[in-house]
Formats: structure tokens, sequence, C-alpha cells
């Protein structure tokens, strides 16, 4: 469903000093570098699946979006999604594809949402049964039906997502791309949208590439992870392998019966550790083959009244990629 | 084809829709975008009713002839004004805020998107006065029948042969980033189409040929139709025009970098 090989893309950047005599140097001579946005990026995905793709800002996320979805062309490099080249254009192809970006809107501001979803019915020969039928499904599924006859512009941030997911939906895509989708939201909304996406991926199956800085969407959403860190692929597979991958360590949440005011330092430089405000409560991880002996070690030292061991979240390890990069 | 036509038309009608329904949300704008063209109209009329009491011909043409090009070169401007216009500043602004993106998406041809998604609806008062004139003028200067049944033609010659080359330049948005400078341009090449090509001199009448065409041909042959050659040649001309556009457009859209707002 989406294949590409070695699939990369330059950007020639202009730089230029601050203040005046920069710009005037910069208007005479102009100095650029090659911003290698995505490098050599192999990639095989199933013809549905919900996959989630992960990087620090800057990363490639959504250059890599844009080559798949034929906004702009790769540099070097081949990308097929649906058996079709997206460069290419084809109305075939777009018929069957379908982005969001939650920077970016693709109804029109100053009318009600239900006047562009008219536009798009016509866009993409939307049949007035199905269209009636889809506005009528989604709208309740998203719980904005109300407000499709308000102008967008009056709209909160969250309903203006949800409009933006119902004008990609109403064409039932084959492929949906969705870039940062909850950016913005509380976390209510966040929750809307995540549970809304996963209801409609178990109904219709699609195959479903979404990018997130929100780990919980990725948590919630994704069977699939891949992690993409200045413009190349370092890590394809499950969540799970993505955990494991990535740190052998776990976390164990000790509870003290009274505040500790002194723990021992080889502890604080070997491990993280992160304390509660009255020093009751510790978080501490600590790597998969010391983990009985510390435990041990905490459980003889002080009066601990409870603990357990959490799983490393996917946040926890962006957070250490993020910070060795 | 039929199919593929009611494909466009029906398109078409729902832009034309959506313009409406988004000027008419704002009223005061809308009247006052309205009385803007209809001024823009009064200003050329009046300034040719002044220069008409101190003279009698511009050219070869006496105070009716000339109105009647007057009043055609303003039926060319406001009908793209009324179909084309917001799209240009639209597309400037696409290009540099990314917005682009979705226009490539729609499973449409882009260049059909770009040049016809908004309708400038406070247009067809003048666009109506305008024909009217044209109408009128036509009676005055008794236009033969073969004229009369030209005219759409002309309209149409006119219209496409300025539309492609604000869209040559409007290309030039992929390359320069910032696009108020090609909108000035624009700007500029309307303008210069809005008066007959006989008032400039060689050097500046022969580079400017193709601007001065736009208006000064049709109307040559509205006023006299020895001049049936340069309008077929004009015919020719446009028609060649779009076939560069048409090979031109996917190879300038892949310059485009889409920016992330």
């Amino acid at each position: 469903m989406i294949e590409c090989k070695k699939l990369s893309r330059d950007f020639k950047i202009y730089t230029k000093k601050a203040g005046l005599a920069g710009t005037l140097q910069a208007f005479f001579k102009r100095t650029y570098y090659i911003n290698q946005a995505v490098k050599d990026f192999d990639l095989n995905l199933d013809s549905h699946g919900l996959i989630g793709l992960l990087g620090p800002n800057g990363s490639g996320k959504t250059t890599l979006m844009k080559m798949f979805t034929g906004i702009i062309v790769p540099s070097r490099g081949t990308v097929e999604v649906l058996g079709e080249v997206p460069s290419k254009r084809k109305n075939s192809f777009k018929r069957n594809i379908s982005l969001v970006m939650g920077n970016k809107s693709q109804v029109w501001w100053d009318i009600p949402a239900m006047d562009s979803f008219l536009l798009f019915q016509r866009y993409y020969e939307i049949e007035e049964k199905d269209f009636k039928r889809r506005v009528n499904d989604l709208g309740e599924r998203l719980n904005i039906k109300s407000l499709l006859q308000v102008p967008v512009r009056k709209l909160s941030l969250g309903e203006r997502m949800k409009v933006e997911l119902m004008a990609c939906l109403l064409h039932e895509p084959k492929v949906i791309f969705l870039d940062e989708p909850t950016i913005g939201l509380d976390i209510a909304s966040q929750k809307n949208v995540r549970q809304f996406l996963k209801d409609y991926y178990e109904e219709k199956k699609p195959l479903i590439v979404l990018t997130s800085h929100y780990m919980a969407d990725v948590e919630a959403l994704c069977e699939k992870i891949i992690l993409i860190v200045k413009g190349e692929k370092r890590f394809d597979g499950s969540i799970e392998g993505f955990k494991e991958g990535f740190r052998k360590e776990k976390t164990i949440v000790f509870n003290f019966d009274e505040a500790i005011a002194n723990f021992p330092e080889k502890w604080r430089e070997r491990f993280y550790c992160d304390w509660n405000q009255d020093k009751t409560q510790l978080r501490i991880r600590v790597p998969e083959k010391e983990l009985k002996s510390v435990t041990v070690e905490i459980l003889n030292q002080y009066s601990v009244s409870d603990f357990h061991t959490e799983k490393v979240s996917v946040e926890e390890v962006m957070d250490d990629i993020l910070s060795h990069h | 084809m039929k199919r593929s036509l009611y494909k466009y038309i029906s398109l078409y009608k729902e832009f034309f829709k959506t313009s409406l329904t988004e000027e008419l949300s704002f009223r005061s704008n809308f009247i006052l975008q309205s009385l803007m063209n209809i001024i823009f109209i009064g200003t050329y009329f009046f300034t040719s009713f002044f220069i008409f009491d101190h003279i009698e011909h511009i050219g070869m043409w006496n105070e009716i002839e000339f109105l009647l090009f007057l009043s055609f070169a303003l039926a060319v401007d406001q009908t793209h004004y009324l179909i084309f216009s917001p799209n240009f500043w639209e597309f400037s602004g696409d290009v540099i805020l990314g917005t682009l993106d979705f226009q490539l998406l729609k499973p449409f041809p882009t260049l059909f998107t770009v040049l016809f998604r908004r309708v400038a609806v406070p247009g067809i008062l003048t666009v109506l006065l305008t024909y009217s004139l044209v109408i009128y003028f036509g009676i005055q200067v008794e236009l033969s029948l073969l004229v009369w049944l030209s005219l759409p033609l002309c309209l149409f010659l006119s219209l496409f042969l300025l539309l492609g080359i604000e869209v040559l330049i409007a290309m030039l948005n992929f390359f320069t980033v910032e696009g108020m400078g090609i909108n000035q341009l624009r700007l500029q090449v309307q303008h210069i189409c809005r008066w007959p090509d006989f008032i400039y001199k060689n050097p500046a009448r022969i580079w400017l040929f193709p601007l001065l065409a736009i208006t000064s041909i049709p109307v040559r042959w509205i006023l006299d139709m020895s001049y049936w050659s340069w309008l077929v040649a004009m015919f020719f001309g446009v028609l060649l025009l779009w076939f560069f556009i048409i090979l031109l457009w996917p190879k300038a859209l892949n310059f485009y970098e889409s920016p992330s707002s």
C-alpha cells in the first residue's frame, strides 16, 4: 500500500546574518545550505493499520507525509502509494487519500462547515444519499452535528479539528494521513478525537498514518511505530518492540511510611529518581538486571508501605531519544 | 466528455455558491466593493468625457468609437475581476503559507481549482454594467451582424490572453516566495491592456504588443472588419500560449516546497 525506497528530500535554505549589514549583504549575495529533511528512507506498509510516525520537531515526519500525498516531489528515491506514484498527482490516486494537518485548515473560514462539505461533495463526486448518510454519521460520532451550520471561525480549536477530520473522511479514503491531529487540543478533546479515530479504524479498516507530539495518541491508537530522527529511519516495528529496543529498564514506584530525608547519592547518580513533593513517593528507573537487587536493598533500608513496577511509557523512551539528539 | 463537462460545471456552480455565501456574510463589505467597482468604471468614463470636451479624436477613433473600446476593455477587466482576480491573490498566499497543499490533494486539475475556486461576487453588477455599455455603444456605431455574433469570441480571446499572461507571471510565485511584487506586475499588465495600442510609440509598442493586443486587436476588428487576420492570429496565439501553460504548470508545481505554517 505504501512502499518507498531510498526516499530523500533536500531543501535549499537561505540564511542571513542579523542586522542591517547582514540584510544588505544577503540582498546582493545569498548564502544557502542544503537541509536533507529525509534521507534514504525505506518503508513498506500494508493496506490497513494504524501507524505512528514519531520523531522530534524537524525530524522529517511532515516532509515524508507530503511526499506520500504528492504535495512535494522527492529529490531522490522512489515512492508508491496505492500502486501509484504520488507526485504524478493522478485524480484516481487523490480520490483515495486524505490528509489532515493540525496547523492548516482546508475548510472555508468564514462560512459554516456544511457549505465547505457541499463543495467537497462535488470535488469527490459523492452521491447525495451517501453524502447525507456520512455527514449524519460522522457528525453524530464526533458530536458536532449542531455546529455544522455555524461559521468555522466561531468554533473552538477542538471543534475545528473535528470539522477537519469530517472533511477528510467524507469521501471514505483508503489511506488517511493525520499530521498532528490533536495539536493544541485540551485533554478532553484529545481523548474524543482519539476515541473517534479508534472507532473509525475498527469499522472501516483503512491505512492511517499518524504523527503526533502527544505520546498518549500513539500509545492509545497505534499498532506500529516508525521512528524518524534527523530524516533517517531509526525504528520500524511494534510499540512493545520500540520500548524494548530502546531501553531495557523498568520503573519501580515505592511509597514510604514517612518522608525520606537522606537517599543514597550513589543511586541518584546511577538511576533516574523522581520524588513527590513531600518525599514519600519515589519513582526510580533501573536496568532490568538490577531490578531485584535495588528493590531488595530499598525494602531493607526503608519502611516501605507499598511498591510496584511500571512499564516504561513511549513518552519516556522518546524523552530519552530526544535527550540524545 | 459530456460527463466530464458536467463534473466541471457542477463544481464551478458549487464554487459560485460557496463564494456567494461567504461574500454575503459580510454585508457592508459587499456593498462597499460593489460601489467601488462602479466608481472605478465611472472614473474611466468621466476622464474620457473630459478629454473629448477638448479634442475630437484619439488616434483614429472618435468619441463613440473610443467609448466602445473603453467599454470593451472594462468588460474584459470586470469579467476577469469577477472570475479570476481573487484566485490570483489567494494563490500567492497559498504558496507562502503552504495552504496550496489542499488544492494539490483535490481530485481535479490543480490549474482549474486554483483559477476558479473563488468568485468575486460584487463584480456581477459591474460586469452587467460594462456588457450593457458595449451593447449601447455597439448600437451607436452600427455594428454589423457578424461583428455582433463575434463579440463573445472577442471577449473570450481577450480574457484568455490576459489570463494566460497572468498565469505565466503567477508561476513565478514558486520561485520568489513573496508574491506582492508579482501581484503588482499583474496589476500593471491589466492597466496597460486597458489602453489602445496606438497611444504607445515604438519600441514600447513592440515590447508591450502582447499586452496591448489583449483589447486592441478585438476592438480593431469590431470597428473595422479588415482586421480579421489580426483576430485569427490572436486566436492561434492564445491557443499556443495555453498549450505552453498546460505543459509548464505541472513542472512549476514541482518547485512548490509547501512551507509548514
